[in-house]
């Protein structure tokens, strides 16, 4: 039975249809006793969760449109949508922001009237409107103020556990918006609460200022995550550094040429470009690692999912040639260590420091001019010293190796 | 001690031989590397070109001393009965362990991870594993043991573990039981995979082996896991000799 409630409680849509009743039955008290007690301010706040109820609703709209699956149209689904309420939310936040601010502001400026009178000469600031309450609408004022801020704040916590366990971006916007309200509400309290007891409501107001900069900080942080998904920005450099060195901790990954990184909704998705020198055989595992541990480190981090696209490469293949002389003798052939031991030219071709090719031609008469045809950068002898080596041509560089047998350089 | 040897190659995955077994050598704190090369036996009895081959052997020493900075280098004809690291991919030397760095120029040099063990139902892989337990401990690395078994049909149970045969079982406990002696950090990764050496090196990629250790069999004629181990990884691996083909 509570496993059950408990599960119908983690749903979405049960979580939002609870918060649509909630702002209902907040909307309907407050405008009632706003009206009754002549509060602007309590009458306003019930007006501003008539329009929670419109965005809870879409909310709602946005969720059922989110978790629909992907499609060939739509391949990675359309989870990006939860994030065009994320930039809506953040944007009407700056705008509560300011709008509270500056009826904060007011209010500050309405215990100078000189500085009011001057100010209002030249700026369109709002009408002030102070609070008018008796000992007889106190407490129900009170009641309902506080309840309202208890509720909105266990709600909004609520909304965002939810939201960040089933990964809806709209659900969690939803949530800080309900506790910036929340903040508005409590806020409201310590007016109240000051003007009955200290007989000093302008208390309301330099704190109204420090709520403005709260509930700003808020609205900027879902506008900025909702703006930065929807144009597919990185999902940061940090998270980028370690994904490249988690890759390169993969045995094989000779290096990460290319990273490109975005979020569709809750999903990671990376785009690699890594260089091997393996081949085909292995690349399977080496893609097999980088996928496990890119993984591991994406889900155990701000992710739900992810989808990780790899492409190999293979690094520069620095191709070049190079040539070994050598000496026919004894029925096998071996390096010369002269010029006038060698018999033939070994003419090699090298990919990745690897001699992938050789042909083999006998001693040219004009070797010079056959190493530059043949573009030749090296003309190896087996020699402790190269003065040895006469009649060798300066270009390419004449150069030793430590050994006579061919099988010692890949030769055979 | 664990003497190390490299086999000399003037290529680039000669170089990493080299460079790999330089390292290992510092690591383990061996006296010096010994180095070989795959000298044609011909060349070996020819007296034509005897000094040309002394020559060649006080050359190759030069060139290890430059590449690695040891300043002790020993170059021995034949390769030596501890590890032997060579960068080919044919089994040139089934008589003693050979370690095939896959392109990989240090043990560590991705950061330190375990030695995987894969093991079987024989109790030969005992003796196998003492010699990587050694290299483990000495090198102060954990172990990873795997085993892979087919999945019986009697038994419904979806643990790997009750798949496995009682000779299996014995030979792990054995293992974990010799870990532990040795001091070593130990992990057993049991599995029902479709492909033995897929399940191997998926393992080793899993956990960020460094090093896969195997150990041959003279039993196995066709498709040894070792052989197609060495095909597959891009980690490095140690294929131990089997026992009755080890040079003594």
């Amino acid at each position: 039975m509570i496993t059950a409630l408990r599960k119908l409680l983690a749903s979405p849509f049960v979580t939002m249809w609870l918060v649509v009743l909630m702002y209902i039955v907040k909307a309907m008290i407050k405008i009632s006793l706003g009206g009754q007690i002549n509060s602007p301010m309590i009458a306003g706040d019930g007006y501003h969760n008539l329009a929670d109820i419109i965005e809870a609703l879409a909310v709602l709209a946005v969720i059922y449109l989110a978790r629909r699956p992907a499609t060939n149209d739509y391949p990675f689904g359309r989870k990006n949508i939860e994030f065009f309420t994320s930039l809506a939310i953040g944007l009407v936040l700056l705008l509560l922001a300011l709008d509270f601010a500056l009826k904060s502001l007011v209010g500050l400026i309405s215990y100078a009237p000189t500085l009011d009178q001057t100010l209002r000469s030249f700026l369109p600031l709002p009408e002030h409107h102070p609070l008018v309450m008796d000992d007889g609408t106190f407490v129900w004022v009170l009641c309902i103020t506080a309840g309202s801020a208890v509720l909105s704040m266990i709600v909004s916590r609520y909304q965002i556990a939810v939201g960040k366990a089933t990964g809806h971006a709209s659900l969690v916007a939803d949530g800080e918006e309900t506790a910036s309200d929340g903040r508005i509400e409590i806020l409201a309290l310590i007016g109240v609460l000051g003007e009955y007891f200290l007989n000093s409501p302008w208390l309301e107001y330099p704190l109204g200022l420090v709520v403005a900069g709260f509930i700003a900080h808020t609205g900027w942080g879902l506008f900025r995550s909702g703006y930065r998904v929807l144009l597919q920005h990185s999902i940061g450099e940090a998270h980028e550094k370690n994904i490249r060195q988690r890759c390169m901790n993969v045995c094989g990954v000779h290096s990460v040429e290319d990273l490109k990184t975005f979020q569709v909704g809750q999903m990671a998705v990376c785009m690699l470009v890594v260089t091997t020198k393996h081949t085909a055989d292995t690349v399977t595992y080496i893609k097999y690692g980088i996928e496990h541990h890119v993984r591991e480190y994406l889900l155990s981090g701000d992710f739900k999912e992810c989808e990780i696209h790899i492409k190999f490469q293979r690094p520069d293949q620095q191709r070049h040639r190079v040539a070994y002389a050598i000496a026919y003798k004894d029925k096998r052939f071996r390096i010369a260590g002269s010029l006038n031991e060698a018999t033939h030219i070994l003419v090699c071709d090298v990919e990745m420091g690897m001699i992938v090719r050789t042909r083999r031609e006998s001693k040219p008469e004009q070797l010079g001019a056959f190493l530059a045809r043949k573009r030749i950068l090296k003309l190896y002898f087996f020699t402790g010293s190269l003065d040895a080596i006469e009649g060798t041509p300066a270009n390419p560089i004449p150069e030793a190796v430590p050994g006579f047998q061919p099988r010692l350089f890949g030769l055979s | 001690m664990i003497p190390i040897a490299a086999v000399y190659r003037r290529t680039s995955k000669g170089g990493l031989s080299v460079t790999f077994a330089a390292d290992l050598v510092r690591r383990l704190g061996a006296e010096r590397l010994f180095v070989t090369s795959p000298i044609d036996p011909a060349d070996d009895r020819s007296a034509s070109v005897s000094d040309a081959l002394v020559r060649q052997r006080e050359l190759i020493v030069e060139d290890v001393r430059r590449i690695t900075g040891l300043a002790s280098v020993l170059f021995v004809p034949t390769p030596i009965s501890g590890i032997v690291v060579d960068h080919g991919q044919t089994a040139e030397y089934e008589d003693v362990d050979t370690l095939y760095p896959r392109l990989e120029s240090t043990l560590c040099e991705r950061g330190c991870g375990p030695i995987l063990i894969p093991f079987g139902d024989s109790l030969e892989a005992v003796s196998a594993a003492e010699r990587s337990f050694e290299l483990a401990r000495r090198l102060a690395l954990p172990v990873v043991l795997y085993h892979t078994t087919w999945v019986d049909p009697d038994r419904e149970s979806s643990k790997p573990e009750e798949h496995m045969c009682a000779e299996a079982v014995v030979v792990n406990d054995r293992l974990a039981k010799l870990a532990g002696e040795y001091g070593l950090q130990v992990k057993s990764v049991i599995e029902t995979a479709e492909d033995v050496v897929e399940g191997i090196v998926r393992c080793g990629m899993r956990e960020s082996a460094r090093l896969i250790v195997m150990s041959r069999s003279s039993k196995t004629t066709v498709g040894c896991y070792v052989d197609q181990a060495l095909r597959q990884s891009p980690i490095s691996l140690l294929a131990i000799a089997a026992l009755d083909r080890r040079r003594a």
